[in-house]
């Protein structure tokens, strides 16, 4: 498995066109990235509109003469950056960045194997998704924008919507295939390529959240796939599986020969999109545990409590998803049905974050820049969590659903939650993907501002939101309940703005230290799972010589042992 | 994305050559008439419109009318108001200049003012909101691209420019006023006339020969007559019965 | 701000020049609409009978949302300040027995099941289940959204809704598609403006034309959305009157933000005369006029 085995390949084989798991992991982390910020800055945009509606934007407001004229933004592409800023930063940045990236990188590394089991499936992955996403960004440029229906794209405003829309569908089509080649892939490595030694419940709890991710994308995904493709013919091909008879669009009778539901699109979409929220989330938590215990220097508590609870939150997350439809005259069973399940869904939840928490009770708490994200990621995601119980009943989430409360909700979820914990992985494994060390000055700054800044975006959103102000309102303050609310609106788009400066230090820092960072050992954090008896960055084929497992993966602080941590790989002392 | 300088001096360049080639001629014909209207008047009362929805448009303009049927009660015969009439027929492949000067539609008062017009294909067309409250302006075309935006706020000095191309006559409607609409007739020639509150067209400048003229009306349909006109005036009257 | 406005007027009165009386009556003094109500950052004010119970299940919610992050919150910060690494302190390689926990997660479960099966369900059900029967009296009007208005269909004085039908529908003089024929539909109103009588159930189907909408009655706790091809109804009962918003609460198109219609609640005798008022077309005789 040495790097003798493999033939010294060419620059556009090593780097762009590769099969390494390594170079595809960053290739989806970079790309990701990217979209990342751009899914900011549009929304940064939309920020401007909701503080001061109708009003000039200042800098980028002579950016479009056609969506913004006279650098005022018009509506329908207020929509489409909303559309857009939810697309783009679900299927086109964090899922790519916590399956593709890190997934891609660490999983393999963390089983001890030299690679994917499919690596050529693996690089065709990557590049259907960066074909998607070419896909997504051409939209902004067809007639009437890019889509504007919302990321939900229900049904029937989605058909009689702009070109954009189709792009749009097409998109995510290629997305949806990019991410069913992944997730198959991601199965058979893990179960087939685990070195000796490594037993399921050896695997750090990182691999476990990937496999039960992957399963989520490949059981949930297919349904959205089929139900973007009846979306496109029934754009493109006059077919009525979402139409229902006697529709009048803009005053003249639609061509639809109706028979189709409109409740049926978003059947299917949800049934997707719930599993999707636990796509978002289970790697996030996988990567928190896996920087938790290596700074508190204890086992995790209860490992087998959270993989349980993490196998039974995969399952319960695909008998849920009817609780984003409550309003669509749901009647009281399926309404039961839902609220059930919703509740039982929180139990896991509960314990996953419990058992981190107390993880930490008797640790010896370092606190390093990844630490610091890790740690942050606890609180934020448990605002999210609770948050999300008003919305689960169907008798509260009569005043809430689909306001600003519901945007707070998720977004806690996702952005200080997911989006802290992707950071606490990437200031975690930087070293071993570059060799290199972040600068911890401006990894500090870089969290107390997000961590500030963050809270200052969303919070208000929960106030917004019991005031009634619906979301995806070009202009709040329209309604009266609107106005009332509107200084809190500007002071959640001033945290944005900050936010987005915010960043600027994480940017600076990553790409000084790709080029001028601190040289790191092969091991700098003292940790124990397989990745880092590795060196740093990995060769080609990962491990010079095949690793075998003798130990679960956090054993920290073993008692007569002669070292603060025992790697997986090491041969007992004794 | 041309600026305004590029397409001047492209239809400039194109007038150039089209008039180079010597296509057509501006004769001094003209042909006039009437659009008449048989029958009972008292059938089609126009209702007034609700317009309490959006108290905006109440402050531009206290009260308005439903413009699908207007009659003019007071010109003896009764005429018609609002009715298109273009040469349909008989200016085989010639080609005419495109007016460079565009075609203006007004927002005010929740009502599109002219309610019915005439476009050359090429020619452009300047939408102005003169409302203090927010217009969606949704072409409808059979043969053009179909637009579908918005004009948020009061604007009477930019607007937003567009320019049809396909021979149509199509429906433009606000989603946000949805009594709100007005009918667009795009041709390949300059020769079309929208009846006024006396009945008459008029319509000049075309070559010698005879002619199939359409009158087109939203709600009655279309109608067609046959003129010749050889170097002076001819006069034709089209007429619309309902129910006969 | 002077020097458009005043380019603006200058423009208009050429408008005005050309359109002759028309224009004469530019700018009438309406008074705008003065919304009832107080608007804050917590719930709006609360006008409908039974929707104090989603109000108190909300406050529930919250008051235990609040006492689980905080307790959580000290043991968390707790932790932080005594698990530190700092000289002489070790990590412990022992799980600690944490029954507390256990316990925490039960007693969460319970309560999680309390609100599930002692408020949530109930409330829903009456929601979903207690439509007003004929014995109530209730005040019935049909709910007709399209991109980008709410048409409000009220049946007249014989209480019968005319047939409708979507080739009937004229956006500017039938926006509802009340078939011209129907006996029962000669006397239907149908007016972008809700009025309804205060103290007596209001039974609301709601319907759309085009794409999805979504009923929102903010200060009444009711949101419904309206599918196209389905009739899905509402009720409710109003306790003040005034005049209230009606928001559109799913996203519907370019201009779904300005779809907004007002709803007023009055006397019984208020209602039955502005409904009366309305059914008189008024015909627009200013024939000079366009």
């Amino acid at each position: 498995m040495s790097d003798d085995h493999h033939p010294q390949l060419g620059f556009i084989r090593k780097y762009v066109f590769s099969v390494d798991h390594k170079v595809i992991g960053i290739q989806y982390m970079l790309t990701a990235m990217c979209f990342m910020f751009f899914g900011l800055c549009l929304m940064s945009m939309m920020r401007w509109q909701l503080a001061y509606p109708g009003e000039v934007m200042p800098i980028l407001g002579s950016l479009t003469e056609t969506f913004m004229p006279g650098g005022i933004m018009l509506p329908e592409f207020y929509n489409a950056l909303g559309a857009m800023h939810g697309t783009i930063m679900v299927f086109l940045a964090v899922v790519p960045i916590l399956v593709g990236g890190f997934g891609n990188y660490v999983m393999p590394l963390q089983i001890g194997a030299p690679d994917m089991a499919f690596p050529k499936l693996n690089m065709m992955s990557y590049w259907v998704f960066a074909a998607g996403g070419v896909v997504m960004l051409v939209s902004f440029f067809v007639p009437g924008g890019a889509a504007n229906s919302g990321w939900t794209s229900y049904a029937p405003l989605s058909v009689v919507a702009t070109t954009g829309q189709t792009y749009w569908l097409i998109g995510m089509v290629l997305l949806i295939t990019s991410s069913l080649l992944g997730s198959v892939n991601f199965i058979v490595t893990i179960v087939h390529l685990r070195v000796k030694g490594l037993t399921m419940f050896r695997l750090p709890f990182f691999v476990w959240a990937q496999l039960v991710t992957a399963f989520l994308l490949l059981l949930a995904f297919p349904p959205l796939e089929a139900a973007g493709l009846l979306q496109l013919m029934d754009r493109v091909a006059g077919t009525s599986f979402f139409m229902p008879e006697g529709l009048v669009v803009s005053g003249e009778v639609a061509s639809y020969t109706g028979g189709g539901s409109p409740l049926l699109y978003q059947h299917l979409f949800w049934f997707l999109a719930h599993p999707e929220v636990y796509v978002l989330v289970l790697p996030a938590m996988g990567i928190v545990v896996e920087v938790l215990t290596n700074n508190t220097r204890k086992p995790l508590w209860g490992y087998r409590t959270i993989i349980y609870s993490t196998v039974f939150l995969g399952f319960m997350s695909f008998l849920v998803w009817a609780h984003h439809m409550f309003m669509t005259g749901m009647g009281t069973q399926l309404g039961a049905f839902f609220a059930t399940t919703t509740m039982i869904i929180s139990i896991p939840s509960v314990i996953i974050l419990t058992a981190m928490v107390i993880t930490l009770y008797n640790g010896s708490i370092r606190f390093n820049v990844p630490m610091l994200f890790a740690l942050a990621f606890l609180p934020m995601f448990a605002i999210g969590g609770l948050t999300g119980l008003p919305l689960g009943l169907p008798a509260s989430d009569i005043q809430l659903h689909d306001t600003y409360y519901v945007i707070g909700h998720f977004h806690y979820v996702v952005a200080p939650g997911t989006i802290f914990a992707i950071f606490a992985g990437i200031y975690y494994w930087f070293p071993k993907a570059t060799g290199k060390q972040l600068n911890s000055m401006l990894g500090k700054l870089h969290f107390w501002l997000s961590f500030i800044c963050i809270n200052i975006a969303f919070a208000p959103m929960f106030w917004q939101g019991l005031a009634g102000v619906s979301r995806r309102l070009y202009d709040q303050t329209t309604y009266e309940h609107g106005k009332a609310v509107q200084e809190l609106t500007k002071l959640s788009s001033y945290g944005v703005w900050l936010l987005a400066l915010s960043q600027l230090p994480f940017i600076l820092n990553f790409f000084a230290s790709i080029f001028a960072g601190k040289k790191a050992s092969a091991n700098p954090w003292d940790a124990t799972t397989i990745e880092w008896s590795a060196p740093s960055p990995p060769p080609h084929g990962n491990f010079a010589k095949v690793p075998v497992v003798h130990r679960g993966p956090y054993e920290y602080t073993v008692p007569g042992a002669a070292k603060n941590f025992l790697p997986q790989t090491e041969a007992s002392e004794a | 994305m041309f600026n305004s300088k590029t397409v001047a001096t492209v239809s400039m360049v194109t007038f150039a050559l089209v008039a180079m080639s010597g296509v057509a001629h501006a004769d001094a014909n003209v042909i006039t008439g009437k659009v008449i209207f048989k029958g009972n008047a008292g059938d089609y009362k126009r209702k007034v419109i609700d317009t309490s929805k959006d108290p905006n448009c109440k402050k531009a303009k206290t009260k308005i009318g439903s413009q699908k049927v207007i009659i003019n009660k007071k010109t003896t015969p009764m005429t018609l108001r609002n009715v298109l009439v273009s040469i349909k027929d008989g200016l085989g492949n010639k080609m005419f200049p495109t007016p460079s000067e565009p075609v203006v539609l007004t927002q005010f008062g929740c009502q599109y003012k002219p309610h019915v017009f005439g476009i050359v294909a090429g020619q452009k067309l300047k939408i102005l909101n003169g409302d203090n409250t927010n217009h969606n302006i949704h072409f409808l075309p059979k043969k053009n691209q179909e637009h579908n935006f918005t004009q948020p706020k009061k604007d009477m000095e930019n607007g937003k420019v567009i320019t049809l191309v396909e021979e149509d006559v199509f429906k433009v409607k606000c989603d946000v006023h949805p009594w709100m609409g007005c009918h667009i007739g795009v041709f390949k020639h300059p020769f079309f006339n929208v009846t006024g509150k006396d009945g008459t067209f008029t319509l000049t400048g075309m070559p010698d020969g005879t002619y199939t003229l359409e009158a087109w009306h939203e709600e009655f349909g279309k109608q067609t007559a046959s003129v010749t006109v050889e170097g002076g005036t001819a006069n034709v009257d089209l007429t619309f019965e309902p129910g006969a | 701000m002077k020097a458009p406005s005043l380019c603006l007027l200058v423009i208009l009165a050429f408008c005005a020049l050309g359109e002759g009386t028309a224009l004469a009556q530019v700018v009438p003094d309406i008074p705008d609409v003065e919304i009832t109500g107080e608007y804050g950052p917590f719930l709006p004010t609360l006008a409908s009978k039974d929707g104090g119970e989603v109000d108190q299940l909300i406050s529930i919610l919250h008051w235990f949302m609040a006492v689980l992050f905080v307790g959580w919150g000290i043991f968390f910060v707790y932790c932080l300040v005594r698990f530190r690494q700092r000289e002489g302190h070790q990590a412990k390689y022992e799980p600690i027995k944490a029954k507390v926990s256990k316990y925490g997660e039960i007693a969460v479960a319970g309560f999680e099941v309390a609100l599930l099966v002692g408020l949530s369900m109930p409330i829903w059900a009456s929601v979903k289940n207690d439509r007003p029967t004929e014995a109530d009296n209730p005040f019935r009007v049909r709910v007709i959204a399209e991109q980008f208005q709410w048409n409000f269909h009220y049946p007249g004085a014989d209480g019968v809704f005319g047939k409708t039908g979507a080739e009937f529908v004229d956006t500017a003089e039938n926006p509802a598609g009340i078939d011209p024929n129907d006996p029962g539909g000669q006397d239907d109103v149908v007016k972008g403006e809700l009025h309804i009588p205060v103290d007596r159930p209001i039974i609301a189907d709601l319907s759309s034309k085009d794409v999805i909408h979504s009923f929102f009655l903010p200060v009444m706790r009711v949101k419904q959305d309206t599918i196209p091809g389905m009739r899905i109804p509402v009720w409710f009962e109003a306790t003040m009157t005034g005049i209230f918003e009606i928001a559109c609460a799913q996203l519907c198109g370019n201009n779904h933000y300005s779809m907004k219609a007002l709803m007023y609640v009055q006397s019984e005798q208020e209602v039955e005369d502005w409904i009366k008022k309305a059914s008189i077309v008024e015909e627009f005789d200013e024939d000079d006029l366009d």
